[in-house]
């Protein structure tokens, strides 16, 4: 069922046993081609899950729409979109300078760290953000993962001005962010992988 | 991660169904991938889940034996003399009866460990151990008629 492919017999072969023989050799036994189309065929039907998936989407939205008029949908939509915005404007900048205020105070080494590593999330978040046309279900995995991290670090930021452990918070703080970076790093590798993986399909995964 | 596949079910055109629905499987279950592995290793887990999942739809046991037992029939067959290649160890596997196969597999090729193994195919640690020892005789004994031939 395999191709046959001729290996050397090994010198010095009589005195090895079978697990040191499969260890010498381990990456030989990997010699089974996976059959032309059968990468394809994958491809196809995730696509093909894509798809249903996002109709599955769809037939939720449709049925909302039919339940109340379009108009109002819109008008609910950005009443609450100019809502949301306003108020969490007020409470960002608010908790921001408090925030701030309170780092400076207490723990003013892990001031420095906190901006540098907001900023490279900002960029990482914006690299990520490219395969949003492409691969819009991936992107959208990849965002809720930080978001759900991101929210973990408001609570954190929410908590700080009400504890008695400031610094062991702030701690915590740059510990988020650090593990924010780490996984957008880890996305990044991933989306790089997939791009080579599209280029040469045949290649082992 | 298609001879991974290939080389548990033993079968082509299975292990080709088997690469399919673990891809499937890995895509609808991304949320579940936690970053404590590589998504490489990740991945390959789901191969070998799926790809036991359908031996056990060909109803292979893997046959739990009672604890305490001690191996003492260790008449080895004397490894050290049998003429190794790829390709006949390779053949040697393919005729392992499925249980004896996947058992090998999982330890000298995939890198599980007897604990891992007795986890992912439901079996005591034990078993696992006596399992090995004896597909390995067998390996060696067929590899050893090979050589006769």
């Amino acid at each position: 069922m395999c191709p046959i492919v001729k290996h050397k017999k090994m010198k010095n072969q009589e005195n090895i046993n079978l697990e040191q023989f499969i260890q010498n050799n381990r990456e030989a036994f990997d010699n089974c081609k996976a059959p032309s189309g059968l990468w394809d065929k994958i491809d196809k039907l995730i696509g093909e899950e894509i798809i249903h998936n996002s109709e599955a989407n769809e037939v939720v939205f449709k049925f909302k729409k039919s339940s109340i008029s379009k108009l109002k949908i819109w008008a609910i939509a950005a009443s609450m979109v100019l809502l949301i915005g306003y108020v969490s404007i007020f409470y960002l900048n608010n908790k921001s300078d408090s925030t701030e205020q309170i780092i400076a105070d207490i723990a003013p080494q892990y001031g420095d760290k906190m901006v540098r590593y907001t900023s490279l999330i900002v960029i990482k978040r914006e690299e990520i953000k490219q395969i949003k046309t492409n691969d819009p279900v991936m992107y959208k995995e990849f965002a809720t993962e930080i978001e759900k991290l991101n929210q973990d670090y408001q609570n954190l930021q929410t908590e700080l001005s009400q504890t008695p452990n400031q610094e062991d918070l702030v701690k915590a703080m740059v510990q988020n962010l650090q593990v924010q970076l780490d996984i957008l790093n880890r996305q990044l590798i991933i989306i790089e992988k997939v791009k080579q993986y599209q280029k040469n399909p045949m290649k082992r995964v | 991660m298609y001879n991974v596949a290939v080389r548990i079910v033993n079968h082509a055109g299975e292990a080709e169904d088997v690469l399919q629905d673990a891809f499937l499987d890995a895509f609808q279950k991304i949320n579940d991938f936690q970053q404590t592995s590589t998504f490489g290793a990740w991945l390959k887990q789901i191969v070998i889940n799926r790809s036991l999942n359908q031996l056990r739809n060909r109803k292979v046991q893997w046959v739990d034996i009672e604890e305490g037992y001690e191996i003492c029939e260790e008449e080895s067959y004397d490894e050290d003399r049998v003429n190794y290649d790829v390709q006949r160890v390779q053949r040697g596997i393919q005729q392992l009866p499925d249980g004896f196969r996947t058992v090998i597999c999982l330890y000298l090729l995939e890198g599980y460990d007897h604990k891992e193994i007795a986890e992912v195919l439901g079996i005591a640690e034990s078993t696992s151990r006596t399992q090995y020892i004896r597909a390995k005789r067998r390996l060696l004994e067929i590899l050893g008629t090979m050589e006769h031939k």
